[in-house]
């Protein structure tokens, strides 16, 4: 577990982006590939409780970034900020992960797994050294890094007091853009995204805004987002279609619902939700459709 | 002269046919029983002696020895009463041992000579049938309950008196005996019995009114999963917030269910008596039980136990239905306890002498919330646990034993458009019922037995559940997508096995694969996945 390297402010490698924000970390402890700071990075962070909504969002947003090319930065934790890694590490460009404590801890242990992959696929940064435990000043203090390694923020899902606010507040303070995912209004978990957008963040209203806003829309590496889909017969048959129609206009709702709507039988929309889900274009959790892409 | 007298011993789930040896022979008087008597047949000798001087007969004053053989088997039961007493006097010469050959002798004996109910009636008149014993002296207080059992002539008494009669050829008892109705050959799906309980022709004969599935609105998916259940003998498990259905629509679930056929209510009737209840109680209107036993329940009540073994709850629920609420709840030694009789559907107890081996052939319901506070993935409650609670809350359920449940399915909120009923009611059992009744029927023409979609060896489901082309896709496919094992391909070939079969389709088509599918196991109940 001890094979990580340092890299001083001085380091001819230390990123410029990180040199220029009120306080750099003065030592940063790393494990992965350091040349992967070279690349454009955009964070993508969000609160430990996460929706279906948030989740997705965060997954897909990811995804979307690493297929264009784009660095995606975030904090490991659970929740949003672990759908953000996975979704990065399913496309082409590695991900970044800054830790709130010493390299050799994992933390939460749940990512163990994730946090491997991630240190094979792409960067895991600390300004801690080994043996350094989080407490409730590392973390918020490792946001700054964060936010000052991008070039945007976007905050996918936040409550009230989410930790994922201050790295908006450092992102402002850094003068970098600061993006919010819009959420229903009586969601606990989307106030805060709310909130930063009436202070003034732009609302994420398509995943290639963002792109556009930052000029990384002509960097495409891959075009083909979709993993599974030529496993199945990609076209789409009639119930299909009328099924994710339905789901893409109405949200998320339940399989009884989707019967409802479309007017076909239970077992019939059962079988289409399964075909839809195998070729990557919903997902089917808690009972609940989510359609999968934007 | 040595008398020899028929009877029976339960000796685990099994019965043992025992000959009551008495001899009488000069001596000072006393009567002693050997042959490994447990303390109710020990105590025997003193009903016997005030029963015989009871019914007018004298008891003999001679040296009375009485063997229970063979003699290695421990012997338990008040109903040696009769034949020790019958032995007694055949042995004296009252009664000519002619008369008393091949039949056998059930009853406990009270000092004013009458003949009280046997406890164990049910199994030892199954045990003597097996063992070709064809006519029994049962009491009078048994016979009801015999009633399922055929080709075997009953003589209820009320007393010994009457015995001794009928014995002497003084005046003879009628005998009873039951016949297997007609129609009632042992198929599935065929019934008997009066009442026509679900209003579509299928009559039970006796059992406790449970609900229809009309209802419960909405649902419709759940519905359909337990009728997958209820056709091919597949196990289900049910997540969803509180509130939300999962109960009463497990309490449903045997108005969907075939009647029992006459083999089944013997076999069920048998554990029963054994576990020391009534036979025939708890039953649900088709005749199958219905056991929800509350989370506190003991390892030992669940898989069944105690130094002389009776069933669980696991053999209660035999070829019915066990329902357990609240799975994270229930002591995770008593789940541990599921893994090998969910997978053999036998329990195997072991005690001094020998081992028993208990059925518990039944559908398993398991119902959870997806979380602590119980509303995790609900669209308008806020679900309170932090991820960690929510991690121990469903690590308490091993994910080996969630892997041998079949079906898994979310139960969820139902909106109150939905339950106003302006939608319609969604189906009703009887409703539900036709697709069962269709499956039952298909797989009673596959093979030589009758063997559910659910008990299908690996052999057989390779050979009855075959894909074509198509459907070989989409299973190939969904291999890949979401990484099943060999076993879960296994089971997904089963339940479209099943669904095909409700669907009278003889081909298992790509939808009914697909559809198989989408009851898999969540992958994120152990641990907080998503759309990984």
């Amino acid at each position: 577990m001890n094979c990580h390297h340092t890299l001083k402010l001085e380091d001819k490698g230390y990123p410029n982006a990180l040199k220029y924000i009120e306080k750099p970390p003065s030592t940063l402890y790393y494990r992965g590939d350091i040349s992967v700071l070279a690349g454009a990075c955009v964070a993508v962070v969000g609160s430990r409780k996460a929706t279906d909504y948030g989740r997705w969002a965060a997954y897909n947003l990811a995804h979307r970034l690493s297929a264009h090319g784009v660095v995606v930065v975030s904090g490991m934790a659970e929740g949003i900020d672990s759908f953000a890694h996975k979704g990065a590490l399913e496309g082409p460009t590695p991900t970044i992960a800054v830790m709130g404590n010493g390299l050799d801890i994992c933390f939460p242990r749940m990512n163990e797994a994730l946090s491997r992959r991630i240190a094979d696929n792409g960067l895991l940064l600390s300004e801690y050294e080994d043996g350094v435990h989080g407490t409730r000043f590392t973390f918020p203090a490792r946001n700054r890094i964060i936010s000052g390694l991008c070039r945007a923020t976007v905050v996918v899902e936040a409550g009230i007091s989410s930790g994922s606010l201050i790295t908006a507040e450092c992102a402002a303070a850094q003068g970098r853009m600061v993006y919010a995912v819009p959420g229903n209004i009586n969601r606990k978990l989307s106030v805060g995204c709310n909130k930063l957008i009436r202070d003034g963040a732009a609302p994420l209203v398509f995943f290639e805004d963002i792109l556009d806003d930052l000029g990384l829309r002509g960097r495409v590496k891959v075009t083909c987002v979709d993993g599974t889909a030529d496993s199945v017969s990609a076209d789409m048959g009639e119930d299909e279609a009328l099924v994710l129609g339905a789901v893409c206009e109405h949200g998320n709702m339940t399989v009884d619902d989707a019967a409802a709507l479309t007017g076909l039988a239970v077992t019939a929309t059962t079988s289409v939700v399964t075909l839809l889900e195998m070729k990557g274009l919903i997902h089917f959790d808690h009972g609940r459709i989510i359609p999968a892409n934007a | 002269m040595i008398a020899s007298v028929t009877t029976a011993t339960l000796c685990g789930f099994g019965t043992e046919l025992i000959r009551v040896e008495t001899d009488i022979t000069q001596g000072l008087p006393q009567l002693s029983i050997v042959g490994l008597p447990d303390m109710t047949v020990r105590e025997s000798k003193d009903r016997v002696r005030s029963a015989l001087m009871s019914a007018g007969h004298d008891f003999p004053l001679r040296r009375i020895t009485v063997n229970l053989s063979p003699a290695d088997t421990r012997k338990e039961g008040s109903h040696f009463d009769l034949p020790i007493a019958v032995g007694i006097l055949i042995a004296s010469g009252a009664i000519d041992p002619e008369q008393a050959a091949g039949s056998a002798f059930l009853g406990e004996l009270s000092l004013d000579g009458m003949i009280n109910r046997a406890e164990y009636g049910v199994a030892l008149a199954l045990g003597l049938k097996e063992k070709g014993v064809k006519a029994m002296f049962i009491p009078e207080g048994n016979i009801d309950e015999m009633k399922h059992i055929d080709d075997v002539s009953f003589f209820p008494a009320g007393g010994l008196g009457e015995i001794i009669d009928h014995l002497s050829g003084f005046k003879a008892i009628v005998p009873t005996v039951f016949h297997a109705p007609a129609c009632g050959s042992g198929c599935l799906g065929v019934s008997y019995g009066e009442p026509d309980w679900r209003g579509d022709g299928a009559q039970a004969s006796y059992g406790f009114e449970c609900g229809d599935f009309a209802e419960v609105r909405g649902q419709e998916r759940a519905k359909r999963a337990l009728q997958i259940c209820a056709a091919g003998r597949h196990d289900l498990a049910m997540y969803g917030p509180p509130g939300s259905g999962k109960s009463m629509l497990a309490s449903r679930m045997p108005s969907i269910m075939p009647p029992l056929t006459r083999e089944e209510i013997l076999e069920v009737a048998k554990v029963y008596n054994i576990a020391g209840k009534d036979p025939y109680e708890g039953r649900a209107v088709c005749g199958r039980p219905f056991r929800a036993p509350h989370h506190s329940v003991t390892a030992t009540a669940l898989v069944g136990g105690g130094c002389r073994p009776r069933p669980g709850e696991l053999s209660l629920a035999h070829r019915g239905v066990l329902f357990l609420d609240e799975l994270p709840e229930f002591d995770r030694r008593a789940l541990e306890m599921l893994r090998q009789p969910l997978e053999d559907r036998f329990v195997d107890l072991s005690r001094v002498g020998y081992q028993s081996r208990y059925p518990c052939e039944f559908i398993l319901i398991a119902a959870m919330n997806p979380c602590p506070c119980g509303y995790y993935g609900d669209p308008i409650q806020e679900c309170r646990c932090t991820a960690y609670q929510r991690r121990r809350y469903n690590a308490r359920i091993s994910g080996p034993l969630l892997d041998r449940i079949d079906l898994h399915v979310h139960v969820g909120r139902v909106e109150y458009s939905e339950l106003e009923g302006c939608a319609s009611a969604g189906s009703s059992s009887a409703d539900l019922y036709k697709g069962v009744a269709r499956a039952i029927a298909a797989q009673g023409a596959r093979g030589s037995a009758f063997t559910y979609n659910g008990d299908l060896t690996p052999d057989d489901t390779e050979k009855y559940c075959a894909l074509g082309t198509e459907s070989e896709r989409v299973l190939k496919a969904a291999y890949i997508a979401y990484g099943f094992s060999a076993r879960q391909g296994k089971k997904m070939l089963r339940i479209a096995r099943t669904i095909a079969d409700i669907d009278g389709s003889g081909d298992i088509r790509p939808e009914h694969v697909t559809e198989a599918i989408s009851y898999r196991k969540p992958s994120d109940i152990l641990n907080t996945g998503g759309p990984q």
